[in-house]
């Protein structure tokens, strides 16, 4: 299987947000690969090695995240890939899975995405469910192990109070979470070799939709309207529901909510 | 100022790392540099015992009766301050060195100095003159002290200016007016601050101080190489010493040790929080060599590396057997890996500690060059007691320990005559017997058995210069 991985530069330490337009202050933020990112490069490394592929690694960025992708290639990587133009600046995750699902269909065909389930800058965790969306493939998300038989991929999915197990067949995309296993450490050897190798950039005149303004910040509906810190006020536990009837009850559950107002009715 | 008795809910107030449990009547937590004084002064004839983040691992900050004064609420904590002459740093002495590299790198710098327990406080590091393993190349912490406040035993504040007090012919002079005559081999230049750096609070407290800081390096490698034998590991760290030489631009500014048994605890203890960015050590090895290397860029640094991968791979080593990693948010999980030690030892629940509670290890500091010889020196007396002990440390400043592992009560009374009678040889070879850690009260009765009269003659001698009643830090 080939597998492609969506790798993202992330501020090395905390960064002020922007007051005027609600973004992250990246500047003097230093660079590295976002932590959950690793998770995700190791499951996909071990599909490549289980099934004899490819690793493609993908990030969209400014020019210093190619230093991301250096650490990608020295863990395993086959190639990397730079996702790079000025009208991608500001994307939020709706723009930001769009200019990725260009980006992945300008390179041909995967049998894998692999996302790490989160960042540790935006951190909204909604980015693999809207490029699966986008690439039109299915996702699984909060991936906590994971087996290959054949072309079916046995996952192990992390849920509330349990873990799910979930057959799914290629073209689908996995959302990895810290449970898949420690990432491995680069040797000296292929991290030197690493900072050799060339890094593909594609850029906007690459892809499929040429239009600026349908990327970046001019492209995102997502509006930082303020900031501030929330608390949880209620628990509610999660159930457990039996195959036969799940929907039924998650019916009944959504109608009583609905009735309640609890949502706006 | 607030004094309180020492209840039960003070009781983590009488001990610190080293496991060492003390008494006292009363404690104080003040807040301002002058509450110090006031604390001191109106202490008069009680001993006291200044306390910061309790992390020492010698007992410095434990209790001898008297009063405690802890500094942990002296928090006060300024902004980067930054002229032509580079960037300074206002702390109080209770701010926490990972507050300090916070606020330093929130501007592209570092506080050089890292001794590995984050939540050190900059009061405890300049009273036992912690350094850490970058100390190869930055040196230890009182070098980047460019102002201190200082409050003496008789509870007086001293501003001193780095290169105000200096000792000339023979003469230390003092912010009060006296001269005092140069001792402990204090040569002409050498300036009042490194003299009460290391001191412990014998001779007063370090309440606050002006930090200078540096540029953060522009490329930072880490790279863990692994050894099958402990042969091949020393001739590594052999070559390393005319080697650090030839990598500049780049500095090598840490090489620590590790072997097989260090490596096997750390091995056993993968769970620890410390260890979370780690996989499992490759199989096969017996010891490692850590370094950092820090670089003014990318094509520098991959020149000096390549020096270090044809060193490793003459040697025998093999490909599989390193770990590399660039920039410090990634490097960080190798510096956990060298806090994992002492950490893990401490909490070890089968090591047989003394009746005072102490663990066992040496903390010694030799000729540079003689790492081969201190680990042999090591491997040997551990084979002779037949006792278990774990070796690791700053390999090229010879600054190795011996954490010795004894089980049970016999092999600790072994592991404390051992203690001893290297100690006793490392003095007799002119080295020194509490390189890092300091002396506090674990090693204060082996050190006065093993000084020389005029040795002891000298310590006194400045003590009473500072504290003539002896009530600091008794």
């Amino acid at each position: 299987m080939n597998v492609l991985v969506c790798i993202k530069q992330v501020p090395s330490r905390s960064v002020p947000i922007d007051g005027s337009s609600g973004v992250l202050d990246r500047s003097q933020a230093g660079g590295r690969i976002n932590p959950w990112d690793l998770y995700a490069l190791e499951a996909a490394l071990r599909i490549a090695e289980k099934t004899g592929g490819q690793v493609t690694a993908l990030t969209m960025g400014p020019e210093s995240a190619e230093k991301s992708l250096k650490t990608a290639l020295s863990m395993g990587a086959q190639s990397g890939v730079l996702l790079s133009h000025r009208a991608f600046a500001g994307a939020d995750v709706y723009a930001t899975a769009f200019t990725l699902a260009q980006g992945i269909r300008s390179l041909g065909a995967f049998d894998v995405v692999v996302c790490g389930q989160q960042t540790t800058d935006g951190d909204t965790a909604q980015l693999p469910f809207s490029l699966a969306v986008q690439l039109g493939i299915p996702a699984v998300g909060w991936v906590k192990g994971l087996a290959v038989e054949g072309d079916t991929l046995c996952v192990q999915q992390e849920l509330s109070g349990g873990t799910q197990q979930v057959k799914i067949t290629a073209p689908c995309l996995l959302a990895v979470g810290e449970g898949i296993g420690k990432p491995r450490i680069p040797s000296l050897r292929e991290q030197l070799r690493a900072r050799s190798r060339e890094i593909r950039r594609i850029g906007l005149s690459d892809l499929e939709n040429k239009d600026p303004d349908c990327y970046g910040l001019a492209a995102s509906p997502t509006r930082v309207v303020s900031v501030s810190e929330i608390h949880q006020t209620a628990h509610a536990p999660a159930q457990q529901l039996p195959p036969d009837d799940a929907a039924e009850k998650i019916f009944a559950i959504w109608q009583q909510v609905r009735e309640e107002g609890a949502y706006g009715g | 100022m607030i004094l309180e008795s020492v209840s039960p809910k003070y009781l983590s107030c009488l001990r610190d790392e080293s496991g060492l449990v003390g008494r006292a009547e009363e404690i104080c937590f003040p807040e301002t540099e002058e509450a110090v004084a006031e604390a001191i002064r109106s202490g008069a004839g009680k001993k006291i015992t200044l306390q910061g983040g309790k992390t020492g691992l010698v007992g410095g900050c434990v209790p001898d009766g008297g009063r405690i004064i802890n500094l942990s609420r002296m928090t006060k904590l300024g902004e980067v301050c930054e002229t032509p002459e580079g960037a300074t740093l206002y702390v109080q002495c209770g701010v926490t060195l990972d507050e300090i590299q916070k606020k330093a790198q929130g501007k592209g710098l570092i506080f050089p100095p890292n001794p590995t327990e984050s939540g050190a406080t900059a009061g405890g590091m300049f009273a036992t003159a912690g350094a850490g393993p970058n100390s190869l190349f930055y040196g230890c912490s009182s070098q980047y002290v460019a102002h201190l406040q200082w409050v003496t035993p008789a509870g007086v504040c001293w501003d001193i200016p780095r290169g105000a007090y200096k000792v000339e012919n023979g003469k230390l002079p003092l912010p009060d007016g006296r001269k005092i005559p140069a001792l402990m081999g204090w040569k002409d230049g050498t300036d009042l601050i490194e003299i009460l750096s290391g001191t412990e609070g014998y001779l007063g407290a370090a309440v606050s101080m002006e930090l200078r800081l540096r540029k953060q390096a522009e490329d930072l490698w880490g790279v863990v190489f692994f050894f099958e034998t402990q042969p091949q590991a020393m001739d590594f760290g052999k070559a390393l010493l005319p080697l650090k030489e030839q990598l500049q631009p780049v500095h090598l500014t840490t090489a620590e040790f590790y072997d097989g048994e260090t490596l096997k605890l750390l091995g056993n203890h993968m769970r620890n929080p410390l260890l979370a960015g780690l996989t499992e050590f490759p199989q096969g090895v017996t010891s490692a060599i850590y370094v950092e290397l820090e670089g003014p860029g990318e094509e520098e640094s991959a020149q000096a590396l390549m020096m270090l991968l044809d060193l490793f791979e003459s040697l025998g080593g093999k490909e599989e057997h390193s770990w590399a990693e660039n920039g410090i948010a990634a490097v960080q999980r190798f510096r956990d890996m060298r806090h994992a030690v002492p950490s893990i030892l401490n909490e070890l629940p089968e090591i047989c500690r003394s009746s005072r509670g102490i663990r066992w290890e040496t903390d010694f500091a030799g000729r540079e060059e003689c790492f081969p010889e201190t680990l042999a020196m090591y491997h040997a007396a551990l084979q002779e007691t037949g006792l278990r002990g774990a070796v690791y440390g700053h390999l090229l400043e010879n600054r190795l320990r011996l954490a010795l592992l004894p089980e049970t009560p016999q092999e600790e009374a072994a592991a404390r005559m051992l203690a001893e009678k290297l100690t006793a040889k490392v003095l007799a070879e002119g080295g020194n017997p509490a390189a890092e850690y300091g002396v506090g009260k674990v090693k204060r009765e082996l050190l006065k058995k093993l000084l020389s009269e005029e040795e002891k003659e000298s310590l006194r001698a400045l003590r009473h210069a500072f504290d003539p009643e002896e009530r600091m830090n008794p």
